[in-house]
């Protein structure tokens, strides 16, 4: 017996790893969780957007949209009709889009009906984050 | 590689305010922090408390870690020291090697007695014997063999040098051949 090379790391972790990993109960994570939700200083936020980013994308891409309209512009009707900006179709479009905001400003109104509306979303916000608390407790 | 990356991504989330995302961390972890916890209370309600403190701990510290180490050392290192400071730590015995040599017939013996039995009677065994163990030799046991840390992560975990949970290490694979020898012995007698 003595002679037989025995391979003790190897016959260890077999051992032992007949004992596996235990598990707590079923409910541990959810208990867990409650506790730390209940915790007053707990700020809760679902979802994080990472919002410097993709206003940098957004900015970038409005760019790009602009440089690549006013090249196709160049391309197809030649660099001597860019003098006269006001022919450029983009600026009359952002005439009408102008003229359209101004005239829906000059409309708008703080009826009671806006006002009751942003409040209901402000308590469907808040009713949101308190539920999700409660759920947790119960 | 991939782990350590989602739980970059969910700290992320969690350090950016998202707690929910934090189950997702206790899911993964929580049998190894219990198993942990267990070595050292040896009684699965003090343990199931003490897997929900540590979580709590590191829920609390989240936004104090680095990425130094990977995320489970850190969980783990709060969990043996959590475990410790409940246990009081005890002082670091030094062993001579050579007088916990393990003998070749006993490990073989030990192997070939378990192979013997059903799989759940192999686990149930490998579980009385390392609650017989000292708290700290079954811990180390598990990080080492069963969750498979390297030597220098349970150096991170338990605060040891790399010397010292090598003895450690050995002194306990003796103790785990010893009382896996009893107990099996005992399980023989009671058979007859």
């Amino acid at each position: 017996m003595k002679n037989i090379n025995l391979d003790i790391e190897k016959i260890t972790r077999e051992l032992i790893q007949k004992g596996e990993i235990q598990q707590p109960g079923t409910d541990f994570t959810k208990n867990l969780m409650a506790t730390i939700l209940k915790n007053p200083d707990v700020n809760i936020q679902f979802v994080k957007e990472e919002k410097d980013k993709n206003f940098i994308w957004v900015l970038l891409s409005i760019l790009l949209m602009f440089i690549g309209y006013i090249g196709y512009y160049i391309y197809k009707n030649g660099l001597n009709t860019i003098s006269d900006a006001k022919e450029i179709p983009a600026f009359s479009n952002l005439k009408y889009g102008y003229d359209f905001f101004i005239r829906l400003w000059s409309e708008f109104s703080f009826s009671p009906y806006i006002l009751i509306a942003f409040l209901g979303i402000l308590l469907l916000i808040l009713f949101d984050k308190i539920i999700i608390k409660y759920l947790y407790t119960i | 590689m991939n782990r350590e990356k989602d739980d970059k991504q969910c700290i992320d989330r969690i350090v950016g305010g998202d707690v929910n995302a934090f189950s997702f961390l206790v899911d993964k972890y929580k049998g190894m922090v219990y198993t942990m916890a267990l070595r050292f209370l040896k009684n699965t309600e003090d343990a199931e408390e003490l897997a929900q403190d540590v979580f709590i701990k590191a829920f609390n510290a989240i936004g104090e870690f680095k990425f130094d180490s990977k995320f489970s050392t850190w969980l783990y290192r709060i969990t043996y020291n959590t475990a410790i400071s409940k246990l009081r730590k005890k002082q670091i015995d030094t062993y001579d090697i050579d007088s916990v040599q393990i003998p070749d017939d006993q490990v073989l013996g030990s192997y070939n007695a378990l192979n013997e039995i059903t799989k759940q009677e192999q686990s149930k065994y490998i579980q009385i014997v390392l609650e017989k163990i000292n708290e700290e030799d079954s811990v180390i046991l598990t990080l080492f063999y069963l969750n498979e840390n390297s030597i220098l992560e349970i150096c991170d975990i338990t605060g040891y040098t790399e010397s010292n949970v090598k003895v450690r290490l050995h002194r306990a694979r003796k103790s785990f051949y010893d009382k896996l020898k009893l107990i099996l012995k005992d399980e023989a007698i009671s058979i007859i």
